[in-house]
């Protein structure tokens, strides 16, 4: 479902934030990347996701060639999967159900669908009474589970998610998390970044660790 | 309401009264033309060529000169006027300034027969001045035609008034069009600006360009043509007060009955036109912004 071949991504000033990245993730796995701050989780992940592209090598996501993705075929490949942005990326004029139904307006779901698959994915995340406020008038907690309810409204067959629970204590990080675990296991992959050492070692999960660019751990 | 909200509200508004007095300046300048093409063009219908015969023509080269007029397309009416009948035209007109002329015998040798020619009204007014001169040269050598007059300089002069007003009409045209799309570009630039960040975020999860642009194309074609709309009322409002005026101060020119408002097609091809001009505006600022890479450049250049 998501394979890395000898990726590199580096920006300008010789900054190589990725080095020769080999990976492969099958479909259904729940995957935790850890690595400190600024070790490459973040760079990681925006080529995943095609929020940028790779200086070279390989990379293929619910079957699109990424580093071959051309401008048409993009937008469609992001409808594939789910991101959890660390700055969550809400739409500060748009209410917070305004904002989770935004996958499912671009590719132009009917109202009717549209009002009740974002209803069900608030009371997921238990923000259902909190459906038509703005997201600076709630908290950073609940704009995480904005971020969240956003990601898996159109039931993408990848997730991925950098510090979903970043912002959460710890009784609803693990409500998420479960929340998630639930969405593997109907068959979603889920790519979940994070420096909290103790929630991956509670979940029992595949792990891959990232140092300087380089991953040092968890290949399979 | 936000601020950020209030100021695209202001610069919509402003830009929407500065598109209002531009369509206002375009409608006038169609206004403005297509009436002084309709009273130059009633003027140039009153152009008769006068084809003077030689003494002692032949009734059948009359005939054959009056044939000769009648087969020209550009040609319309034709009438002969005899020796005799220019004649009596002449001392009706002259009775009362020189009556010792009209006695003198000798004036029926001075005065020569001719045809009144006027020019088909299909003619339109910018070619009048060429088809009179091709026409006229076609005359002069035909047997029995002495000499061709059509008042050659007034309808020279008239037709460099016609074609000036339309050279000048277009050059106008052209700058309010060229402002119009300067400032409704700063507007939907302005509004990109303002929505930058959606921008990304729906690029992000999958919205086409077409889902994205919609918003903006919507709005330049929107206030374009809103700018229109109001800037074709207010030069109706003009146009109302300005046929007033015509009617009662400048009444001796007699020429309020021939003025009229832009046709309806005229007011199509206006909306039509300021549609464009805010689709083609549009159209050019979101050309850059909108590739489906617009956070990665952002964080590639913040980097």
């Amino acid at each position: 479902m998501i394979q890395f071949s000898h990726v590199y991504k580096t920006y300008p000033g010789s900054v190589h934030a990725l080095k020769n990245i080999d990976l492969e993730i099958d479909k259904g796995e729940f995957v935790f990347l850890t690595g400190h701050s600024g070790a490459g989780k973040t760079t990681l992940f925006r080529m995943i996701s095609a929020f940028d592209k790779p200086t070279s090598g390989r990379i293929h996501v619910a079957g699109f060639d990424l580093t071959k993705l051309g401008g048409k075929e993009l937008p469609f490949f992001r409808r594939r999967i789910g991101v959890i942005f660390q700055d969550f990326k809400l739409l500060k004029d748009h209410t917070l159900f305004e904002n989770i139904s935004l996958p499912l307006m671009v590719r132009g779901d009917r109202s009717a669908v549209i009002q009740r698959r974002v209803m069900e994915a608030l009371e997921h995340v238990g923000l259902a009474d909190k459906a038509h406020q703005l997201p600076e008038f709630v908290s950073g907690g609940e704009q995480q589970r904005t971020a969240i309810a956003r990601a898996l409204v159109h039931q993408p067959g990848v997730l991925i998610a950098d510090e979903p629970t970043g912002n959460l204590d710890p009784e609803l990080s693990e409500e998420i998390m479960d929340l998630l675990e639930k969405v593997c296991a109907q068959g979603t992959t889920v790519f979940i970044a994070t420096h909290d050492h103790d929630l991956v070692k509670r979940r029992q999960k595949r792990t891959l660790e990232i140092e300087d660019g380089i991953l040092v751990g968890g290949r399979k | 309401m936000s601020h950020h909200s209030r100021n695209r509200w202001a610069l919509r508004f402003s830009t929407l009264l500065i598109l209002t007095a531009s369509f206002c300046i375009l409608s006038g300048a169609l206004l403005v033309g297509q009436n002084l093409q309709r009273i130059l063009t009633l003027w140039g219908e009153s152009f008769q060529m006068s084809v003077y015969l030689a003494d002692n023509v032949s009734t059948s080269t009359i005939q054959q000169i009056k044939n000769t007029l009648q087969q020209k397309d550009e040609i319309g009416d034709v009438q002969f006027v005899s020796q005799e009948q220019a004649l009596g035209q002449f001392r009706e007109q002259l009775a009362s300034y020189a009556p010792d002329l009209l006695t003198d015998p000798d004036l029926v040798k001075m005065i020569p027969s001719s045809f009144q020619v006027s020019l088909n009204s299909k003619v339109p007014a910018e070619d009048q001045l060429n088809v009179m001169q091709k026409v006229a040269g076609d005359l002069t050598n035909q047997s029995g035609v002495d000499e061709v007059s059509y008042g050659q300089d007034w309808v020279k002069n008239y037709g460099q008034v016609i074609r000036a007003a339309q050279g000048l009409g277009w050059i106008f045209s052209l700058i309010i069009m060229g402002s119009a799309i300067f400032v409704i570009s700063n507007c939907i630039r302005s509004s990109i600006y303002q929505r930058k960040e959606a921008i990304e975020v729906l690029e992000l999860i999958g919205a086409t360009k077409t889902y994205i642009r919609r918003p903006f194309l919507v709005e330049g074609i929107g206030l374009c043509l809103g700018g229109a709309a109001a800037g074709i009322f207010v030069t109706y409002g003009i146009y109302l007060l300005a046929l007033e005026t015509l009617r009662s101060q400048l009444a001796f020119l007699q020429i309020s009955h021939h003025v009229h408002f832009i046709t309806g097609f005229g007011i199509l091809g206006l909306l039509s036109l300021s549609a464009a001009l805010g689709w083609l505006a549009a159209t050019v600022c979101l050309k850059t912004v909108n590739d489906g890479w617009a956070a990665s450049r952002r964080v590639n250049h913040e980097s």
